[in-house]
């Protein structure tokens, strides 16, 4: 599908940005409320702290109704993006090649598919162009363009996530960035922009949220035919990951309960492990 | 039987019996013994290693030492049945005694079992493996073995035969010649069963979910993994894991036992293992120590901790090919080793106890501490343990660090109450014949494994969300029997099964 400028279902807030391409190449699709998205943006070569980042804050803001958009690359990209969807949240992916020209590794060919069917897959370029070095920092104003804010978990001195950045501050829109280690190369350029005064410190999504969040319609729970342990354990996880022990105590319930309660859950696709024992909510 | 022996010329023929050893099977030995005119010579026929042949100097040098006289004539030793290879010294005495008999300084038709090496001054020494002999020859009617006093105690754990401990040759021949004869060796007692743990489980605080996957495990005899940062009390929770092992019964004491006499790990102070078996082998350990092996075969650390426990620390460091070596006896309860012209089956029922971290710094996932892994590191590192091997492996659980507020909190439950609920599930498996669910086999478990439509739905559920393999299909059925069990309940409900599939999430 291609939309130009001029078609109402262009999206709004790109359409607002002076150098918006004139066609965007789509699969898959925007609905409303996409144009309350946040763009999830990195390094492709994240360490796990960043992608333990990415993953909690891309399915934070998943889970509050915000659409996480991103550039399907390595690293921090692709981990906001799955994220978003394993949260059963939309997420969007700006492509820096023609839709049919993408050739990532096969886990992220394999995302790509996912996104098209959970949410939109954009180029401006025609479905058959590779795509080139210069394609990609500067399809990066379309993520900016898209989002009313950027967020830079980790970015190395030079970065194409500062592209991003830099572009969303040439749109007036609100740029934050998340503090790593002061020692490490990953979390320089992040550093850079809370020093320079350009981005604002993200900590977690309320951060976020507290700047996009007002425009958000106001979510419900979803009511599940769920027993008692069954919502108390889903209510336990349904803001952040914990761990089976932990759930356990605070319920005050045996950890075997817990577990087979998660299990059960799990198999209805309401939560999800991430690992070691640790869980969390899905919403659909 | 006994040999005569005229002057000069005549021909003497004797024999006696021995037992031989491959793996844990043991079978009686004819050791035949012919002593000729000719020149003067000895010869061991009947497929016998190196150690054997050897035997030949030993015995010359113990009978002329021990004021016999070795005749200077052609010997020809020869072990029956001649087909199978036989090793080790536990041949000497046997052989010994047979020449003794054919030059006709022997005169008695006492038929023992002979069991010990020969030192060149005459006297007894232990051999491996006492036990599975001295029990073979038992169960085939033997009522006499000979042996050295160092293993006279191992030996006397056979109650149906009468055990002579000698220390010397001389000894040996006065008791058979009835001038001296040697008491029985009594009874060994069976003693305290020593099993425990060197940490209770009162003493653990927290880790809800890890002392449930273990009280499973040693419920059901199920491996476990405990996934988790250094200092989170991984290693805490393994060494109090024999604590809550059931009762060491006689038999599985006497199998284990077996075991550790064949690789030479018994002694006069320690003739029967007091205490269920718990093995911590280091991860430098090779493929062969870990699984066994070498020519001729010893059994290894698997092995060794049949019928009890195996503690593998820091699992992926462990080298890749002892780990999938792990495959076979974790899924059998047994290995076989194939050696040229040797092949030795060791039993190895043991529970899979291992630890590791969660990445190779050691905090992916800790609330408190840094993780310094790229994400494909993590990945790799948790990619060591194959997926044939962690599906081997029916419990995973994640062993978070300890929050100071639950490290106060209420008193732990203490290991002798955890193992009582462990001895009412094991009572439930051995009325099924077995001694623990993990080794129920599936006619049996099909049997005994009645599902209620609701049980079955969901397991059906888990089929189709495709997170069971086969394998995986029947061993999450077999823990969920045992968490049934655990609450002495018959049909097992969806909970237990629901918890089953918990615990056997990927890692």
């Amino acid at each position: 599908m291609i939309l130009t400028r001029a078609d109402p279902s262009y999206p709004a807030h790109l359409a607002q940005c002076p150098d918006a391409p004139e066609a965007l190449h789509v699969r898959g699709a925007f609905v409303r409320g996409d144009e309350i998205a946040v763009a999830v943006v990195g390094t492709r070569s994240m360490t796990s702290y960043g992608e333990r980042v990415a993953c909690d804050l891309a399915r934070d803001l998943a889970l509050s109704g915000v659409t996480v958009v991103s550039g399907l690359a390595h690293g921090i990209d692709e981990t906001a993006h799955r994220a978003a969807l394993d949260a059963g949240g939309r997420t969007i992916a700006v492509l820096g090649c023609g839709l049919a020209a993408f050739h990532g590794s096969i886990a992220r060919r394999r995302l790509l598919e996912r996104i098209a069917t959970g949410g939109a897959v954009v180029s401006e370029y025609d479905d058959d162009f590779a795509g080139a070095a210069w394609t990609f920092p500067v399809r990066n104003r379309i993520i900016a363009g898209l989002t009313l804010a950027t967020v830079v978990v980790e970015a190395g001195a030079p970065s194409g996530a500062l592209i991003t950045a830099a572009r969303a501050l040439d749109y007036d829109r609100a740029v934050f960035a998340v503090p790593g280690s002061i020692y490490g190369a990953k979390s320089i350029g992040c550093h850079r922009l809370i020093t320079e005064g350009r981005a604002r410190l993200c900590r977690r999504a309320a951060d976020v949220l507290a700047e996009v969040g007002a425009m958000l319609p106001a979510r419900e729970r979803p009511r599940l035919p769920l027993s008692p342990l069954e919502r108390a354990v889903f209510e336990a996880v349904f803001a952040e990951a914990r761990h089976i022990d932990e759930i356990a105590r605070d319920a005050a319930r045996p950890v075997e309960e817990v577990s087979a309660t998660l299990t059960l859950l799990e198999l209805r696709d309401l939560v999800r492990g991430v690992g070691d024992g640790r869980f969390v909510a899905r919403v659909s | 039987m006994a040999a005569l022996a005229a002057e000069g010329t005549a021909r003497g023929l004797a024999t006696t019996r021995a037992c031989a050893l491959w793996g844990l099977d043991a079978q009686l030995v004819r050791v035949e013994v012919d002593v000729a005119p000719g020149l003067p010579s000895m010869h061991v026929v009947g497929l016998a290693d190196a150690a054997i042949r050897e035997a030949r100097e030993r015995v010359r040098s113990a009978v002329r030492n021990s004021g016999f006289e070795f005749p200077l004539r052609r010997i020809t030793v020869n072990l029956a049945p001649a087909d199978r290879r036989k090793e080790g010294t536990g041949f000497d005495l046997a052989i010994a005694v047979g020449v003794l008999r054919a030059s006709g300084q022997l005169q008695s038709t006492a038929d023992p079992l002979l069991v010990a090496e020969l030192a060149l001054d005459g006297s007894l020494r232990p051999v491996r493996g006492c036990l599975p002999r001295v029990a073979a020859a038992a169960a085939r009617g033997v009522d006499e073995v000979v042996v050295s006093r160092e293993n006279a105690s191992e030996a006397a754990a056979v109650d149906t035969l009468a055990v002579r401990a000698a220390r010397t040759l001389r000894e040996v021949v006065a008791h058979l010649d009835s001038t001296a004869p040697i008491v029985g060796e009594p009874a060994a007692p069976l003693g305290e069963d020593t099993s425990g743990g060197e940490v209770d489980f009162a003493d653990i605080a927290g880790q809800a979910s890890a002392r449930r996957a273990l009280e499973i495990a040693a419920a059901g005899g199920h491996n476990v993994l405990l996934v988790g940062p250094p200092g989170t009390g991984k290693t805490l929770l393994a060494r109090a894991f024999p604590g809550i092992l059931p009762a060491f019964t006689p038999r599985e004491r006497f199998e284990a036992s077996v075991v550790h006499s064949v690789a030479g790990l018994l002694g006069p102070d320690r003739p029967l293992l007091a205490a269920r078996p718990y093995r911590a082998p280091h991860h430098t350990l090779s493929a062969y120590a870990l699984v066994g092996g070498a020519s001729p075969p010893r059994p290894g650390e698997v092995s060794l901790a049949h019928r009890g426990a195996l503690f593998l620390d820091e699992l992926p460091e462990y080298p890749a090919a002892a780990l999938e070596a792990l495959r076979e006896p974790l899924e059998d309860g047994r290995i076989t080793i194939s050696r040229a012209g040797a092949a030795a089956t060791y039993p190895a029922r043991t529970i899979l106890v291992a630890a590791m971290n969660p990445c190779a710094c050691g905090f992916f996932g800790d609330a408190e501490r840094e993780c310094r892994c790229l994400p494909e590191q993590v990945a790799r590192y948790r990619a060591r343990i194959s997926g044939p091997l962690l599906d081997r492996i029916d419990l995973r659980v994640g062993v978070p660090r300890v929050q100071a507020a639950a490290l106060r909190s209420v008193s732990a439950e203490p290991s002798h109450a955890i193992r009582e609920r462990v001895e009412g599930a094991r009572r439930a498996a051995r009325a099924r014949g077995v001694l623990a669910n993990a080794e129920l086999p599936l006619s049996a478990l099909r049997r005994w494994s009645r599902l209620s439509d609701q049980t079955h739905a969901l397991l059906e559920l888990a089929v189709a969300k495709d997170r069971l393999s086969s394998r995986g299909y029947h061993r999450v059925i077999r823990v969920a029997r045992t968490i049934a069990d655990l609450e002495s309940s018959a049909e097992i409900a969806e909970l237990h099964l629901a918890e089953a599939l918990s615990l056997r999430r990927e890692l």
